[in-house]
């Protein structure tokens, strides 16, 4: 594995909010066309954790680095423009604006007109499904379809990146599958690497070249999903200690 | 303000994918023909006023004309930007003074003057907001500190001699006045200039929404986290749009105290000035470019009716104001517009049950 | 320095302090328990001026004792505006409320000219003329019992919220509306009851400053600014907290008029009060 490999890296990150340490001493590396799923019990710091690679939350100590480049000190924005785009464990979008607007305003970021960044949101739209709600508002779609939408605005970045937090969390089984769906296509037709926590161990195994788990805000063991999901400590933070025991 | 967020599937609308791109066309046809007509008896009126008013309904029209102006000004960061502002008379004050002083005190024209203060505003505007913004100051907060930026301002320039103290400065008429000088023997020539003071701040409001930059807006106005996760520098746009709508309240300043020819820390400063600002946009609706200026002309004609027909102790205006603001925060928070806007879905409705049928 | 000007104007900062302490303790209760910032609050205090100066006219009762009158009709005022208006317009953001209670004010004013027209009036208590001193200093008793006053009502209003029920639901409220409402808690009442309390408040700052300062329709105004100073200062929402930065807003125009010379003895408040708002750790955008 060369540096050039890693696209984006997290060197030793601790985040502490007051006494409590949210994130402790994190290292963590995307790979170049992987998927990384990222799980961990409620309180692990996987939402921290994200905050501090989009931009959201300085960390306290560590760094964080995009192809080589270290960004730690870059707010959201400059990330956003860089290639780092996220969505967020409770769906934001603009609830008053347009599904289209909503994408269109991220696709500006690449320097696009506004015809083009028109254009270039209907595309997206289309592809995550949503072709037929251009000109609804954002408030009036259902939760399966504003997280589809936030999707969307995220791809509107061109990001190198895309950071997904619980993107499939409250959907029904056959969002589910569509969303799991619209991942694997996005991988295809796209270069963008992948970063996704996730509740479903089901899609994770399904979806994930890497599991990474975080438990008390630290990294407690990586690897593919069917040797992560066999180790005894990773049983025994999700399921208690009887579990493991027996 | 609405926010509809049942995180249930939405059933009503028919299946995804069927819908096609402009929904509905034909109200937004409406909309735009409701705009033009709108637009055009706006036009008629201010033609008719110059045409056939008298010199009181002259002056009344051009003060109305001014602050709904300046009230549209104060909608671009109130309303198109989300920061409720209860400072602007603090820049409305400073293009006055800066007219008045260097007019008065120095011969300086008042054009220069007019450049003068739109800078200044636009500087202090920006330094300000940067502040807010900085230390994450919103809402209510954001009013309150806006207010205590124009009070200190108001304090300072009451205890300033060159600027007249609390006796402010008065403009001096030209025997013999040009229009290097911004005064005018014909109140026609005060009245066409507020005219095209307030055809140029629509013109910037509705530039303002469109361009990228109002995208931009709209989404920080949104929801500021989301919007810098979709590549908007939150901060940039927030002291920009202040800015500009500093330097267009300034411009407001200067064309009225040429017109007054009189301006004192009360007039130019107090809190009631920024109230009577953000009101009149409130009322009017503050997310739409004629918003403003509607409410302003619907502001003073019922003063002026009420002043007829009740009773002319100027608390009347006060009350009439206070009512307005709190039907707008209580049912109409779009103001004039919105109510229009919902009577226009009404007209939409019935007419595609017509249709329909 | 002239030691007799520092005493005279610190101790008078002191003793106006207690009076914008008095209004700021209103102001902070509502924001802690209704999240709502009271932009009528200065209207309030105007209002229970006017309270007490009528009814001193009429009366010719001790006005400190009919500023207890003037809280018992802010108690009802208050109850009333937040059962109508306020809770009418709560979480739809913060601009339902700010319009609402700006338009209460500018109500407010306007029915103040319309009643009592815009002349000053004044309330002279009988012992208007005593004076006591402190060291070199001089006061006036008038000032003295305000103070006592001020003092008195702040107490009062903390054993209510300590020691009644009615306190208690307020308290529950504040610190977590949810489980408050699980609970079983009227939280539209509990606004209600916060309000009244919030503006008898008020109408108490306002009849006890009807002896300090020149009666009008916008006396509230700058008296309003000071309690939102003290109220920000004090932390929003601790009653102790406002009581105390009331004094020390006094104490600040007091320095303030030590070294600037006439009305801009405000701009150390108003600086205070940007400085307070902007650099408070946490924030104040959210509660």
């Amino acid at each position: 594995m060369t540096e050039a490999d890693v696209v984006l890296r997290a060197v030793g990150v601790h985040v502490a909010f007051g006494g409590l340490r949210a994130v402790d001493n994190v290292d963590l590396e995307v790979r170049r066309g992987e998927l990384l799923a990222i799980v961990g019990p409620n309180g692990a710091g996987k939402t921290t954790l994200f905050n501090v690679l989009a931009g959201a939350l300085r960390p306290t100590k560590g760094s964080v680095l995009l192809d080589g480049e270290d960004i730690t000190r870059q707010p959201s924005h400059r990330r956003a423009k860089a290639g780092i785009s996220r969505t967020f464990q409770h769906v934001r979008p603009f609830l008053d604006e347009t599904v289209l607007r909503n994408v269109a305003v991220a696709a500006l970021a690449n320097g696009h007109r506004r015809a083009a960044a028109d254009t270039r949101a209907a595309e997206l739209l289309e592809r995550v499904g949503l072709g037929g709600r251009l000109g609804k508002r954002a408030g009036e779609l259902g939760l399966g379809e504003r997280k589809r939408l936030e999707l969307a605005r995220a791809l509107a970045l061109e990001p190198k990146v895309l950071l997904l937090d619980e993107v499939m969390a409250g959907l029904n089984p056959v969002e589910v599958q569509r969303i799991g769906e619209l991942l694997q296509e996005i991988r295809r037709v796209t270069s963008v690497n992948i970063v996704l926590i996730e509740h479903l161990l089901k899609v994770v195994h399904t979806l994930a070249d890497r599991v990474v788990v975080l438990d008390a805000g630290a990294v407690l063991v990586e690897g593919t999903p069917a040797a992560v999901f066999r180790d005894e400590r990773v049983i025994e933070a999700y399921l208690g200690r009887k579990y493991a025991a027996s | 303000m609405t926010s509809s967020s049942t995180g249930k599937p939405d059933t009503s609308t028919g299946k995804p994918g069927t819908v096609p791109v402009q929904a509905r066309p034909g109200r937004s046809g409406l909309n735009r023909t409701v705009k033009l007509v709108a637009g055009a008896l706006l036009a008629l009126v201010i033609v008719w006023i110059a045409a056939a008013g008298s010199n009181h309904l002259l002056g009344l029209a051009t003060v109305a004309l001014m602050f709904g102006a300046i009230s549209g000004a104060w909608a671009m960061a109130g309303g198109l930007g989300g920061l409720f502002s209860l400072g602007h008379a603090a820049f409305f004050g400073i293009g006055a003074y800066t007219t008045a002083f260097l007019f008065a005190g120095h011969g300086v024209s008042p054009w220069l003057g007019m450049v003068a203060g739109v800078v200044l505003a636009a500087v202090f505007g920006a330094c300000t907001t940067w502040l807010s913004v900085r230390f994450r100051v919103r809402g209510s907060y954001f009013a309150l500190v806006t207010l205590a930026w124009a009070e200190m301002l108001r304090v300072i320039v009451s205890n300033v001699t060159p600027l007249g103290r609390s006796n402010g400065i008065l403009v001096p008429y030209k025997a013999e006045p040009t229009f290097a000088d911004l005064q005018f023997s014909d109140p026609r020539a005060y009245y066409a200039l507020a005219v095209l003071y307030a055809v140029v701040v629509t013109v910037i409001f509705m530039v303002v929404k469109r361009t990228r930059f109002g995208w931009r807006l709209s989404a920080v106005r949104g929801d500021e986290d989301a919007a810098a996760a979709s590549g908007v520098d939150v901060r940039r746009v927030l002291v920009a749009v202040m800015a500009l709508s500093a330097a267009v309240t300034a411009a407001g300043g200067t064309l009225y105290v040429q017109y007054m020819q009189f301006i004192d820390p009360e007039l130019a400063f107090s809190p009631t000035v920024s109230i009577d600002i953000a009101i009149r946009a409130v009322i009017g609706g503050p997310m739409v470019a004629l918003g403003p200026l509607a409410g302003s002309g619907a502001m003073t004609t019922m003063t002026e009716w009420l002043k007829m027909s009740v009773s002319d102790s100027p608390a009347m205006n006060v009350l009439l104001f206070g009512v307005a603001v709190i039907l707008a925060g209580r049912y109409f928070r779009n103001g004039l517009a919105g109510i229009g806007a919902s009577a226009l879905q009404w007209i939409g409705r019935r007419k595609e049950r017509h249709d329909g049928s | 320095m002239d030691w007799q000007l520092v005493t005279q104007s610190l101790g008078g900062g002191i003793l106006t302090g207690s009076v914008y302490g008095v209004a700021a303790v209103g102001l902070a209760l509502v924001f802690g328990v209704v999240g709502v910032v009271n932009f009528a609050h200065g209207a309030m205090i105007m209002l229970g001026m006017y309270v007490v100066w009528y009814l001193h006219q009429w009366t010719s009762l001790d006005p400190f004792l009919l500023s207890l009158v003037a809280a018992v009709v802010g108690l009802g005022l208050g109850w009333f505006i937040q059962y109508v208006l306020v809770n009418k317009v709560m979480g739809t953001g913060q601009e339902g409320p700010l319009l609402v209670t700006v338009g209460i004010s500018l109500i407010f004013v306007a029915v103040a000219e319309f009643v009592f027209s815009s002349n000053p009036r004044s309330v002279k208590p009988s012992y208007g003329d005593a004076t006591f001193s402190v060291g070199p200093a001089q006061f006036s008793v008038t000032r003295l019992i305000a103070m006592l006053a001020a003092v008195a009502f702040t107490l009062a209003l903390h054993n209510v919220l300590r020691k009644t029920d009615l306190g208690r639901s307020i308290r529950a409220v504040s610190q977590n509306r949810t489980a408050a409402q699980l609970m079983g808690l009227n939280v539209a009442t509990v606004y209600a009851a916060a309000m009244a309390l919030g503006a008898a408040s008020a109408f108490f700052a306002g009849g006890v400053s009807a002896s300090l300062l020149p009666v009008t329709p916008n006396a509230g105004l700058s008296l309003m600014l000071m309690s939102f100073v003290a109220a920000v200062l004090g932390g929003l929402g601790s009653i102790r907290g406002a009581f105390a930065a009331g004094i020390i807003v006094g104490l600040a125009e007091g320095a303030g008029a030590l070294l600037l010379e006439g009305t801009l003895k405000t701009l150390v408040v108003f600086a205070l009060f940007v400085l307070v708002l902007l650099l408070r750790p946490e924030g104040v955008f959210k509660r």
